[in-house]
């Protein structure tokens, strides 16, 4: 192992609940639709963007998740309904399918090589990029979240289903206790 | 001894003290465990495997076959732990294994005496008898005989990590060779290296891991390696893990793994005190330790003049024809047949580069007749060798073999010289048998110091070279691995993910005891203070019949279907009509599998003309949802339909009972509870504290039951709603248990328990939910088989026992028949009528109604009265409360 610098920590916190909406259509239909409600949507592979704090994740070539920070995003569901109204498309509400987890540190990439295989090394894994894949045995999808990709801390953020953000949460601090040596 | 030469890796001004065997030692930090038991004049360290032969230390390294050692105390006690790669600490404590009462005066030898009775393949020739002579004599006594060190029983307490890493180059090896490599590869992005060993200097631009090995590498160039991160310090002083495992993914390998010294084959050349030359010259340069004082070399006289000069009497023989001496060698005859005195023999046997890395991913060896070795074939581009392992090897020329007693050539296995030709006269021509039949190459150190040896001697006895007889195959691990490294994190409450519903806590707070349904945890029943599970149970029962129950569903699973072919998609996945279901009605369905067994049930709500929300059940959720998308991707992508998990979207709540509907009117807004605005099998809109919930009319209970379903984020919110009103309606929180007997007194099926893959829609008396008019489904094609349409298939029929019966019996006739009917899906001790009642698959079953069968196991008997499968409210009359 590298040697840590002192002062090494990771954190890990639940954010908090917010309106996820998956946007089932083609790469073709999505583009066709531009941008409703002025939001973009990414078109290329695992790479999010950001509309004001309303980030939209390419899952799929054929899948696409939003997530708008509000509790309550109705009028962004309505919306993006309405844009899709007439094309072959699912705009389904997904907001408590999964749980967000934020993992940020001077340790949060060590952490990250403990429950996940990808290379998360830039540029591999860059900010603005996100991916499906798994963290210990659960399936999450993962974004990293900061602007500055030289950043020695870069910010997780992870989708992890509901019912296993417990397992995930504690799967971390606990292989967290093996990083600094 | 410790002499004043050498010693480049011990601090000579620290003394720490270790034990072997109860006695105190000492030596230096920097030490192995094997070169500090040299430097105190311990040779003999161990018992052989089967003949109990003295052993001493062979080897410098990784290669070791004899010197296997058990290294710490209690539940930190490593077995098998190699001498010469234990890194030495304070208060180390070491104790040899295989020897009984003590190691020099050891019982198991006498075995040695018969070694003429326990010839190769002895174990195929021996051990004849019953079974039972095999279990209860053989593998005890051989288990006993040749046992390597026992494992700890306590749990290991000590942690292990796992990590990820990622490199355009690995280099394996941190000698001159991998060093060059790895520098020539900064260029081209991230370098790492690793190497067994620690002290090197560090390499400008290389992620350097020490204390590391190789075990295996694997497809697309993953690699594992384990790191020692604290099996060096005392037990007191380890904080972190005690080993990681790496997984290294890397575009190319660069494998600098070096090579191993052979050792020479004559009698006696596993007495304690002969060993390989390279190592002697190891201990001797690395930690000044001079392996004898009167020495004899064969094979090479490299290193003569070093081991003269720390004071050693050198001898250079051409041959040894055999070496002697008990614990510890005291002479050689040597090719003249003259015996010389002597204290240590030093075997040069030619190199075998290290190839098994290269050999792991399939690569090809060539036999270089010149060298004397299997050399590696490059093949794969992303995988070089260099250096040793590539064939830079020292052109020593050995000597030929000799035979004679206890000539060996795998020393950890005990196979000797003999065994080998023996095999060859028994027809064991192949190396691949040869390897099976004499067990040579198969003890952990994968015959690193055998094999060459072994091959060249069946060249030889066929008169051909050891290219054509060919190599067998080297698999991972390189070096013996712990469990504990494999498992790391994922061990403990880790060792399969926990699932939970959103409604938990309150579960937990409730006093529930919780069973697994796949990986979920669900409350299994509530006790009350001093309550049995079945009192429990009964009570929960009792409360659904006469007045509301509560029960967490949400681990149902739920699929979004939508889209214009919606409709037609479901008729083709499922069993029965969807076209015409109405938006506002639900609908049960079955589906089945192409061989037209049940695959899995359950129901689906039209919420709009293209959209459908379909439930299957908690543990064929994935499996469902897999089956959906791969025929709508793969059979039937004209179909516009597209399907998205929702099971942890919904939070689903059961709210059944007589009372359910009064209950649920005092909290839900804007909706009619009117038997008439919304009846069985109808789904509504509402709001329940204020979320906006789904309520379905589906019961699997047979009474009167409303399905909350709410976004899992507002469930406890809705959950507490339900529960603050409860109170005035003696609302009860029930369990899966309760939920089985009620569903099961309907005859309701369970997937998994009334199924098993061999069970057809009909079997079950599902016959009516199978629409053989549709132009097709899933399924529909296999049951017109005439296996399918049998008379006697397996029916599902309840059964009145006469006590209760275990799940699984197997019904029969006559209480002594051997012919089974059926046997029992379900069983529980009280119905509502206090009896104890059960579910059965029974040959014919439907038209065995009123007979008597007999439930049978362990070895009971009891009599059973077949029934109709719905034991309670036959009419359904209790649906609408």
């Amino acid at each position: 192992m590298i040697p840590k610098a002192p002062g090494w920590m990771v954190e890990i916190a639940r954010l908090p609940d917010a309106t996820l909406i998956t946007v089932r259509c083609s790469a073709e239909a999505l583009a066709q639709v531009g941008k409703p409600a002025g939001l973009a949507f990414p078109h290329a592979a695992s790479r999010f963007t950001m509309t004001g704090s309303t980030q939209a994740l390419w899952i799929g070539p054929d899948d696409t998740l939003v997530i708008e920070e509000a509790s309550d995003g109705r009028s962004l569901l309505a919306a993006l309904e309405q844009a899709f109204a007439g094309i072959h498309a699912a705009v389904v509400e997904t907001s408590g399918n999964r749980v967000r987890l934020r993992l940020s540190g001077t340790g949060a990439r060590d952490l990250m090589a403990r429950a996940c295989s990808l290379d998360l090394e830039p540029p591999h894994f860059a900010p603005g990029h996100c991916a499906g894949t798994m963290m210990a045995r659960a399936q999450v999808f993962l974004m990293q979240r900061d602007d500055d990709a030289a950043r020695e801390e870069p910010t997780y953020d992870i989708l992890v289903r509901r019912s296993l953000a417990t397992y995930l949460e504690d799967w971390l601090l606990t292989a967290a206790r093996a990083l600094p040596f | 001894m410790r002499v004043a030469q050498g010693g480049a890796r011990i601090d000579r001004g620290r003394t720490i003290a270790f034990t072997f065997d109860g006695r105190r030692l000492q030596g230096h930090p920097g030490d192995t465990l094997a070169s500090a038991l040299l430097a105190n004049g311990v040779h003999l360290v161990g018992r052989s495997f089967k003949y109990h032969r003295p052993r001493g230390i062979l080897t410098a390294g990784a290669e070791e076959p004899n010197a296997l050692l058990t290294v710490g105390e209690g539940a930190l006690a490593e077995p098998n732990a190699r001498a010469t790669v234990v890194e030495l600490y304070d208060g180390l404590v070491a104790r040899s294994q295989n020897a009984w009462p003590s190691l020099r005066h050891d019982f198991g030898a006498l075995l040695g005496a018969a070694g003429p009775l326990l010839p190769a393949g002895f174990y195929y020739k021996t051990f004849l008898g019953s079974a039972r002579t095999w279990t209860r004599v053989f593998e005890p006594v051989i288990r006993r005989m040749a046992g390597l060190g026992p494992a700890p029983t306590a749990p290991d307490p000590e942690g292990y990590d796992k990590v990820h890493a990622h490199t355009e180059t690995l280099v394996i090896g941190g000698g001159a060779a991998g060093r060059e490599a790895a520098l020539a590869a900064v260029s081209a992005g991230r370098v790492m290296l690793i190497d067994e060993q620690p002290g090197h200097a560090p390499l400008a631009g290389v992620r350097m891991l020490e204390r590391t090995t190789a075990l295996g590498i694997y497809d697309d160039n993953l690699i594992m390696a384990v790191e020692r991160v604290g099996d060096h310090l005392p037990p007191g002083e380890r904080k972190g893990p005690r080993q990681r495992l790496w997984q290294v993914r890397a575009r190319r390998i660069v494998l600098a793994t070096g090579a191993h010294q052979q050792p020479c084959v004559f009698p006696g050349n596993d007495v304690p005190g002969v060993m390989l030359a390279s190592a002697a010259l190891v201990y001797l340069e690395d930690y000044g330790v001079l392996a004898g004082q009167r020495i004899v070399m064969v094979g090479s006289a490299d290193g003569a003049e070093a081991l003269r000069e720390a004071g050693a009497q050198v001898t250079l023989v051409g041959e040894v024809r055999a070496a002697h001496g008990g614990h510890h060698v005291s002479a050689i005859t040597d090719g003249g047949g003259q015996r010389i005195a002597c204290d240590t023999v030093l075997m040069a046997g030619g190199w075998q580069p290290a190839v098994h890395l290269h050999s792991h991913l399939g690569g090809k060896l060539r036999f270089d007749d010149e060298r004397r070795c299997f050399v590696p074939l490059e093949a794969n581009p992303a995988i070089r060798s260099v250096g040793a392992a590539a064939g830079d090897i020292p052109r020593d020329k050995p000597p030929a073999a000799v035979a004679g007693r206890k000539a060996f050539i795998d020393f950890q296995n005990d196979v000797t010289l003999a065994d080998i030709d023996l095999a060859t006269r028994e027809g064991f021509v192949s190396v691949e048998h040869l390897k099976r039949y004499t067990t040579t190459g198969m003890a952990t150190d994968q015959g690193k110091l055998s094999n060459l040896n072994a091959l060249t001697r069946l060249a030889h006895n066929l008169g051909g070279s050891p290219g054509t007889v060919g190599t067998t195959t080297f698999r991972p691990p390189y070096t013996p691995v712990t469990f504990g490294a494999l498992a790391a994190h994922d061990r403990g409450d880790f060792i399969d993910p926990t699932r939970v519903t959103p409604l938990h806590d309150w579960h937990v707070a409730a006093g529930a005891t919780f069973e697994n349904v796949g990986q979920w945890k669900r409350p299994r029943f509530y006790p009350q203070p001093g309550e049995s599970m079945d009192e429990a149970v009964v009570r929960e029962c009792r409360a659904v019949r006469t007045d509301v129950g509560l029960l967490d569903a949400s681990t149902l699973g739920k699929i979004d279907v939508r889209g214009p072919d919606a409709a037609a998609f479901l008729e083709l996945v499922y069993a029965n009509r969807w076209a015409k279901l109405a938006p506002g009605k639900c609908r049960y369905g079955v589906m089945l599998g192409e061989d037209g067994m049940v695959l899995d049930d359950g129901v689906s709500a039209r919420i709009g003309e293209q959209h459908f929300l379909t439930f299957t059940t908690t543990g064929n959720a994935a499996r469902v949802f897999d089956h959906m998308e791969d025929y709508l991707q793969t059979e039937w992508p004209h179909l516009r339909v597209w399907l998205e998990s929702v099971t942890e979207q919904w939070a689903a709540m059961v709210v059944t009972g007589p009372r359910a509907r009064d209950l649920l009117g005092t909290i839900a807004s804007d909706v009619d509870f009117s038997p008439g605005a919304f009846p069985h099998l109808a789904w509504r809109d509402a709001v329940i504290a204020g979320h906006p919930v789904r309520l379905f009319r589906i019961s699997f209970t047979g009474e009167l039951s409303i399905e909350v379903h709410v976004d899992a984020r507002f469930a406890s919110a809705v959950w507490d709603a339900i529960v603050a009103v409860g109170a005035a309606f003696k609302l009860c929180p029930y369990g899966t248990e309760a939920m089985h007997v009620l569903r099961a007194e309907k005859g309701y099926i369970i997937i998994g328990q009334e199924t098993d893959g061999t069970v057809a829609a009909d079997d079950l008396g599902l016959g009516w939910a199978v629409a053989m008019t549709k132009p097709d489904f899933i399924g529909k094609r296999s049951l017109t088989r005439s296996d399918m349409l049998r008379a006697d298939r397996r029916q599902l029929v309840g059964l009145f026992p006469a006590e209760w019966i275990p799940e699984g019996a197997q019904l029969t006739t006559a209480a002594g028949d051997t012919a089974m009917l059926g046997h029992v899906t379900s069983s529980y001790p009280h119905g509502h009528d206090g009896r104890p009642f059960a579910l059965a698959l029974v040959a014919g079953g439907r038209r065995r109604i009123g007979q008597t069968l007999f439930a049978r196991f362990a070895d009971s008997a009891v009599r059973c009265t077949i029934s109709d499968p719905v034991f309670y409210d036959p009419e359904g009359a209790r649906l609408d409360g």
